[in-house]
């Protein structure tokens, strides 16, 4: 059989396509899903490199410390896919999340969701605390207020949103907005497990404190679980 | 997967005992009108209104219990100064107590530790804090009229007693230096007390004695509901000079001349509004003059400030403000000591990113009775950047 010009082009970008898809890094296979038609990309994103407590300014000016306050979870990352395949953009039910203030910390310091979330910041400290944000995905201030009470925020549109309190220059925190569900905060270890994606080559990127610091791209296949193993340099 | 399911479960924040070292700092740079009148000055060393400020905050934690904590200053880019220096000792992690002792900030007032510079849209601070006036650590007035003859005159004030040649009065409250002390902090979630000894005085704050006297303060601070904090301060410590005693009549002593000041102030904030206020009275104790023993002379001033956030990282501010003072003289004609003043002061921040701001302020000023310049209008713009 001879092929048309058209038809040799077309197997060309196949072959081609398939050649670079094979050559990519491959996250090694860590098991299988029985019955499934979607993957799974677990693992372990590794900032040692990088992670170091954020210190407070130092309080010159005031008449005492202020004591054994917590130390925020700052050695916890983000991984996500930096492209969500399509039926990630299929509507879902808004949820809810809390960002929680305790001992002049935000808790968690990294929280993570999807468009549409509404996030609580309920005041648990006996002193007053304001939250705000002059990030570009989220511009909102929402006043002082005392301890025990809590006010929301709704995030509509996906970005990084750094958030502070006005009176307590230490605290701050990110909420990171993301238009897909394919995302995961990394527990204490740096472990994460994003489920339910459709197979495909994604790009994954390791994310910490305010900056994409690694991405690798993963091809994960209906049913199986793909290790990945991200370190930041 | 919903939407924030992908948020692991928030953890419990785990007990910290490693931050050892940390550092801050802040450059202002302010640019404004000629102050002819110096209502806003409080040393020679620099014009509030046309400064450029280099604050840089350390601190040094060699153990759990121990912190030493500097803070290095300099404006008009010149020579930089230690401005604090002192150990902060917290023997009981789970209590509250607190000792200072070294330069130590001041214990009066609700204005003197901080400056709050970040936390206000405006650049002139109140009056209490260095406005100056025409009383003088190292000269004294021989006469009422000498007195009345320095009315509005705080920025070269000069007397016939001590030393002569004219230099700057003294302020109710020196916000620019702290004082050489120590000091105790007690609070609970709802009250909190401090008490402090230095070698200097509210208004002339030292880093060594020059009197053989010295100053007590204390403030203390309730909160009577989660948006009131009401706070009470005292303090009374000798001012002058001991190269004034041979000035003196037989069985007068600077160490025993004092300045002694009491104020009340309170902090409202909820919402988008914060609201500052405060009362202060100081008296100074004079040593006699040649028509004979006079009453300590008193300044009371009061201030009120309010500011509001408009919009996410704009804010809006004002504060009204009036120094008043006592009479002086026989009853028929008796006269203020000194020269009252009033300022009203607006002023807009805009923060277009979390370490950066710019204000703009404006300032009225008003001193009917006294200085060469009776009334002026400010204007200031600055740019803060810390980190």
């Amino acid at each position: 059989m001879v092929l048309g010009p058209h038809w040799r082009a077309f197997a060309g970008a196949i072959a081609v396509t398939t050649a670079l898809v094979a050559a990519l890094p491959r996250a090694s296979t860590g098991g299988q899903l029985a019955g499934v038609d979607t993957g799974v990309i677990r693992g372990r994103l590794d900032i040692r490199r990088l992670a170091s407590i954020p210190q407070p300014r130092p309080t010159v000016g005031d008449l005492g410390g202020r004591g054994q306050r917590g130390v925020p979870d700052v050695r916890r990352g983000l991984v996500y896919l930096d492209v969500a395949p399509r039926s990630a953009f299929d509507d879902g039910e808004p949820g809810r999340a809390v960002m929680d203030q305790r001992n002049e910390t935000f808790v968690p310091r990294l929280l993570a969701v999807q468009t549409g979330t509404t996030v609580d910041f309920p005041n648990s400290d006996a002193t007053f605390h304001n939250v705000f944000s002059l990030s570009r995905a989220r511009r909102f201030d929402l006043g002082r207020y005392a301890a025990g009470k809590s006010k929301a925020v709704r995030f509509d549109r996906p970005g990084v949103v750094r958030v502070f309190c006005d009176i307590h220059s230490h605290m701050s925190a990110f909420v990171v907005v993301f238009n897909h569900p394919f995302f995961r905060v990394t527990d204490a270890d740096g472990r994460f497990r994003i489920d339910n994606l459709p197979p495909g080559t994604y790009t994954v990127v390791g994310w910490y404190e305010g900056e994409a610091r690694t991405q690798r791209a993963v091809t994960v296949t209906a049913g199986v679980i793909s290790d990945l193993e991200l370190v930041v340099p | 997967m919903s939407p924030a399911a992908a948020q692991s479960p928030a953890p419990d924040a785990t007990p910290g005992a490693t931050e050892r070292i940390s550092v801050g700092g802040e450059i202002t740079a302010t640019y404004g009108s000629e102050d002819p009148g110096f209502f806003n000055y409080a040393t020679y060393a620099y014009d509030p209104l046309q400064n450029v400020r280099l604050v840089f905050d350390a601190s040094v934690r060699p153990m759990r219990a121990v912190e030493v904590l500097a803070q290095v200053r300099t404006d008009g880019l010149s020579q930089a100064r230690m401005a604090a220096l002192y150990v902060r000792l917290r023997p009981w992690d789970a209590r509250d107590i607190d000792l200072q002792i070294g330069r130590i900030p001041t214990a009066f007032g609700l204005y003197g530790r901080n400056g709050y510079g970040g936390d206000s849209p405006l650049v002139g601070r109140p009056l209490a804090y260095g406005y100056l006036l025409s009383l003088r650590r190292d000269a004294l007035p021989a006469t009422t009229a000498d007195l009345f003859r320095m009315r509005g005159r705080g920025w070269l004030s000069n007397f016939p007693r001590g030393n002569v040649a004219p230099d700057r009065g003294l302020p109710i409250v020196n916000a620019d230096t702290w004082d050489a002390g120590a000091q105790v902090r007690l609070a609970s979630t709802r009250v909190a007390w401090t008490g402090a000894v230095t070698v200097g005085s509210l208004g002339s704050p030292r880093l060594g004695d020059d009197n053989g006297g010295r100053a007590v303060s204390t403030r203390f601070v309730v909160r009577a509901a989660p948006s009131l904090a009401i706070g009470v301060s005292a303090a009374s410590g000798a001012y002058l000079s001991r190269d004034l005693d041979p000035t003196l009549a037989p069985g007068e002593s600077t160490s025993r001349l004092w300045q002694r000041a009491a104020g009340v102030d309170l902090e409202f904030a909820t919402g988008p509004w914060l609201i500052r206020s405060e009362v202060l009275a100081s008296r100074w104790q004079l040593p006699a003059l040649a028509s004979g023993p006079i009453d300590p002379v008193t300044a009371v001033t009061t201030w009120t400030e309010g500011r509001l956030r408009v919009l996410p990282g704009l804010d809006l501010g004002l504060r009204v403000e009036h120094l008043g003072f006592s009479d002086l003289g026989p009853a028929a004609a008796a006269e203020p000591w000194e020269a009252a003043v009033s300022r009203l002061e607006a002023g807009l921040a805009f923060v277009p990113a979390r370490h950066l701001r710019f204000k703009l302020a404006a300032q009225r000023n008003r001193r009917p009775s006294g200085g060469r310049v009776r009334h002026d209008t400010l204007f200031a713009a600055q740019v803060g950047l810390w980190f």
